[in-house]
């Protein structure tokens, strides 16, 4: 299962990408825009989740979500933003949005909410490899 | 003159503290506030936001260079030269942070926040929007001393 870490910060990327590698994830890309992340999206193989920031230069959050949803409504995609007044958490769930992280949040949060979203969908969250 | 509701300043307060607490493992205590009309000199390396919509101004995270290098360690899990561009990200990312949380708890007003730009140097300044003075809010953790320094100007007349 492919992840993409969507974040003009790239200390919060390396972050989420340490929160994802101990519960499983090993394919994990980045982008640091909107614009980035649309054309990681046009590649192969596609992310399954996409994590997105929502405040970004180029092309904000909200504005990649809708050109996700444009042609696809089944990568999950998980917005991990401070933006969490309930006019924008709604402006993302109208344009698809899957679930919804607040920064800051704990390495737990991010596990957990994306176990729950994973679930949701039906599809299996991966299993942690042990050396 | 303008002033500042005491729960606009609360929000800055408690904003520090949730990210703190949450990204730094760290708990904030807090000075005395106090208020400059001009303008504030830093410490060592600042992150600014400017603020627009219903509040105009902008927020100021400023560290001393030992504390900010010790947030960084605490915020991304290593050491790091401060010549590192991901060192200004963090100290970036952590404003950003701290602006959000607190536009989300002022009711009442819809803010938005820019993009975070970061300064560093010894005792630079940050000059106040024209008649907005600096709410300046000394803070201390685990990690050191820090300040929150926040000009805010409500464009409803609702300050």
């Amino acid at each position: 299962m492919k992840v993409l870490l969507v974040d003009d910060s790239k200390v919060m990327r390396q972050i989420q990408r340490r929160s994802l590698t101990t519960i499983g994830f090993s394919d994990i890309a980045e982008a640091g825009d909107g614009i980035e992340a649309l054309q990681q999206m046009n590649g192969q193989p596609k992310p399954d989740i996409v994590i997105l920031d929502w405040n970004m230069p180029r092309l904000d959050g909200l504005g990649t979500l809708r050109k996700i949803r444009e042609t696809d409504t089944k990568t999950v995609v998980v917005m991990c933003t401070t933006e969490s007044e309930k006019v924008r958490v709604i402006e993302a769930v109208k344009a698809g949005v899957n679930n919804y992280i607040v920064k800051p949040f704990t390495p737990t949060v991010l596990q957990d909410k994306l176990a729950e979203t994973l679930q949701r969908v039906g599809l299996a969250m991966p299993v942690p490899q042990t050396v | 003159m303008v002033t500042m509701k005491v729960e606009y300043i609360n929000a800055f307060i408690g904003a520090a503290q949730n990210v703190f607490s949450s990204m730094l493992n760290t708990e904030v205590t807090l000075g005395r506030v106090t208020v400059n009309t001009s303008h504030v000199t830093a410490h060592d390396i600042s992150g600014i936001i400017g603020l627009s919509g219903d509040a105009v101004g902008c927020v100021v995270v400023s560290f001393p260079m030992d504390t900010a290098l010790a947030a960084y360690k605490a915020f991304a899990g290593e050491e790091i030269d401060p010549m590192d561009p991901n060192f200004l990200d963090a100290i970036g990312e952590l404003t950003n942070m701290i602006a959000g949380n607190a536009k989300a708890e002022i009711v009442g007003m819809s803010i938005s926040i820019g993009l975070p730009t970061v300064i560093m140097g010894k005792q630079h300044c940050v000059n106040a929007p024209q008649n907005v003075p600096f709410i300046c809010i000394p803070c201390h953790c685990k990690l050191g001393n820090f300040s929150i320094e926040v000009a805010f100007r409500s464009e409803t007349g609702n300050n």
